[in-house]
């Protein structure tokens, strides 16, 4: 699934280190090194399943180069901190999925003949 | 004998009157596009007077002659031809730009002519694209010649309009909004009716295709008197967002609109319309699931990031910019929380981090504040006027906005100072790009409009000195150095407009003065 580039203003949330290795705040460096490195021969394999990571805002592409900078930020404590509250919260897959409030009251209805009426064949 | 001298005696008194015209009402400049225009028109009523003169008089004399109906209607058929090339916009609109004979269009609407005479290089290029868009397909070719008759001429309203109808050929169609929707910055003495009528229907025509209903009508409402087709849009659009048109109404506009088979299914559309509003079902209510994690959260940071999430992914829910202020508080009562400096101050001794939970949570702090503010700015919120108490996020981030804004204004001003320096180190005899120059001054006008609009009055203050030099500069070299009166006018009544939005007397005067100059 292709994704868009992160909305401005929500690059730590959507690059953040622990949603693109799949991990928790909780995790240990350990579980951080050994998730990196089989996330990096998965995608070096290029096993579907990789490509892809879970945010808050839907799925994002996830490459090897996003998954060592991950592994590199979190190596540093302070770093870490930062982005242990920004993946404070991540709502299940399902309801990510979900389009938020999908109902859209100006609907457009648009006219594909609007060029043709003025004679027009091409816009 | 004194039928043919009576003739001959009349035909004479028309050639004269072709000759020497009736001196038009008193004009400032007679080498204004206004006086050339009236001149012109003056010929063309007089050549037309002698054809139908001419006509009229060998009728008769062919009559008295014991002359038939097959005389006459060769003379009929003669008159209709002088006609034609006296206005060559009857074949043209009628004949040849159905057939979609671009070159022929451009070189016959050379001639001149109602309704080129303000802008007849420009008029004949617009012709010839609208020729071309009759044809089921562009070539670039034909593009590039229709653009090249363009260059080199001063710019004008037809220009301008061809200018953007071109840039739609090519499938570019923002170049061509923006091209479009400015024709009417033109002053009327160098923007002929039919351009601007041209370029709204072509707005009104992209907005009908988007299914923005609300813009056919606004277009509709602000431009000169409107086509049939127009006519007949503007009543759909106003039946689809919801005012009431009677069905008599639509379907009699339908009828005198042309092109009725190609309206067929959109009067079949608005028709049905009226049985919709009757019927319309109301809307489910909006169930944000952030919102409810926002509220049922099991710590603060999670409750603002989900807000944020919320936030991001239904921007335009109930009034956006409280539901952005509320984000903004929601972080401030976070980041003064005792359990998010709890669990830091726990994490960071867990970790052995070399920074204390103050240091971090001011480092979270700085770059909420950078995060929220790219945020509003992402998503269009007006906030560069509300205040926040010395030293809350919410003053951070309603700072950092329009920092953000005037960076834009800035970097316009400096990209547009940077074309200025090129554009001055060329010699004369070089071309003057004039539609780039011209888009480009849109595209700075856009951002600055943009800016103000979001920034606020205060921020329209700081952000127009930084704009009005390079604008100003850009006007006065097109006019000194390229004679584009048109182009440089269009700078200066926005400059104009801008300077006593601002009780600028100072700068008003001054364009005042340049605007005056041109007439």
């Amino acid at each position: 699934m292709a994704t868009p580039p992160p909305t401005p203003g929500l690059r730590k949330l959507v690059r953040n280190p622990f949603f693109i290795l799949g991990l928790t705040p909780e995790a240990s460096r350990a579980q951080i090194e050994r998730e990196g490195q089989k996330l990096l021969s998965m995608l070096q394999v290029g096993f579907g399943e990789a490509s892809h990571y879970h945010t808050p805002l839907g799925p994002q592409r996830r490459t090897a180069e996003m998954v060592r900078h991950a592994m590199a930020e979190l190596r540093d404590p302070s770093r870490r901190l930062c982005h242990e509250v920004w993946a404070a919260y991540c709502p299940p897959p399902d309801d990510c999925a979900k389009p938020v409030g999908s109902h859209t009251p100006d609907q457009p209805d648009p006219w594909e003949g609007a060029f043709a009426s003025f004679g027009w064949r091409m816009s | 004998m004194s039928a043919a001298g009576l003739v001959l005696l009349c035909v004479l008194l028309c050639v004269a009157l072709v000759a020497a015209p009736i001196p038009s009402s008193e004009l400032g400049d007679p080498n204004s596009p206004r006086a050339r225009a009236l001149r012109m028109s003056e010929l063309r009523l007089a050549s037309t007077l002698t054809a139908l003169a001419v006509f009229i008089l060998l009728t008769l004399y062919v009559l008295g002659r014991g002359g038939g109906l097959d005389a006459i209607a060769i003379l009929a058929g003669l008159v209709g031809l002088a006609l034609m090339v006296i206005h060559p916009w009857i074949a043209v609109r009628f004949i040849l730009i159905p057939l979609g004979q671009v070159r022929l269009v451009h070189t016959i609407s050379s001639l001149g002519g109602y309704p080129w005479l303000r802008d007849p290089t420009g008029g004949a290029a617009l012709a010839a694209t609208l020729a071309l868009m009759r044809r089921s397909h562009a070539s670039e070719l034909e593009i590039e010649w229709i653009e090249r008759q363009i260059q080199g001429r001063p710019l004008r309203g037809a220009g301008l309009a061809a200018s953007g109808l071109l840039a739609a050929c090519r499938g570019d169609t923002e170049t061509a909004r923006a091209l479009l929707r400015s024709v009417e910055a033109f002053d009327s003495e160098r923007c002929p009716l039919t351009a601007w009528r041209i370029a709204l229907e072509w707005q009104m025509a992209d907005a009908a295709s988007s299914g923005d209903w609300q813009a056919v009508k606004r277009l509709v409402q602000h431009g000169p008197q409107p086509s049939r087709t127009a006519v007949f849009l503007a009543l759909v659009a106003r039946r689809l967002t919801g005012e009431w048109v009677t069905d008599q109404k639509l379907v009699r506009a339908w009828i005198r609109a042309p092109h009725r088979l190609d309206n067929l299914r959109l009067l079949q559309r608005a028709l049905r319309n009226n049985e919709d509003i009757t019927d319309t079902p109301p809307l489910h209510p909006l169930v944000d699931l952030s919102e409810v994690a926002a509220n049922g959260g099991s710590s603060p940071q999670v409750a603002a990031q989900a807000l944020m999430v919320g936030f991001v992914q239904n921007p335009r829910a109930g009034v956006p910019k409280d539901r952005f202020f509320r984000l903004v508080d929601t972080w401030e009562q976070t980041l003064a929380s005792t359990s998010l400096h709890t669990h830091l101050s726990r994490r960071v001794l867990a970790l052995q981090a070399n920074h204390s939970a103050e240091e971090l949570l001011e480092q979270l702090r700085e770059q909420l504040s950078d995060d929220l503010a790219a945020l509003a700015r992402a998503h269009d919120l007006a906030i560069g006027e509300a205040t926040g108490s010395s030293g809350s996020l919410r003053e951070l981030c309603v700072r950092k906005f329009r920092e953000l804004l005037l960076l834009e204004v800035e970097s316009t001003a400096t990209a547009l100072a940077s074309r200025l320096q090129k554009l001055e180190a060329q010699d004369f005899a070089h071309n003057f790009e004039v539609v780039t120059h011209w888009r480009s001054f849109l595209a700075a006008r856009e951002i600055y409009e943009h800016a103000a609009k979001l920034g606020g009055e205060s921020l329209r203050r700081m952000a127009f000195p930084k704009l009005e030099k390079q604008l100003n500069r850009l006007a006065l070299l097109a006019l000194s150095r390229f004679d584009e009166r048109g182009f440089a006018d269009g700078i200066f009544r926005f400059l104009l407009w801008e300077a006593e939005a601002q009780h600028n007397e100072v700068s008003a005067a001054a364009y005042r003065h340049n605007l005056a100059a041109g007439f």
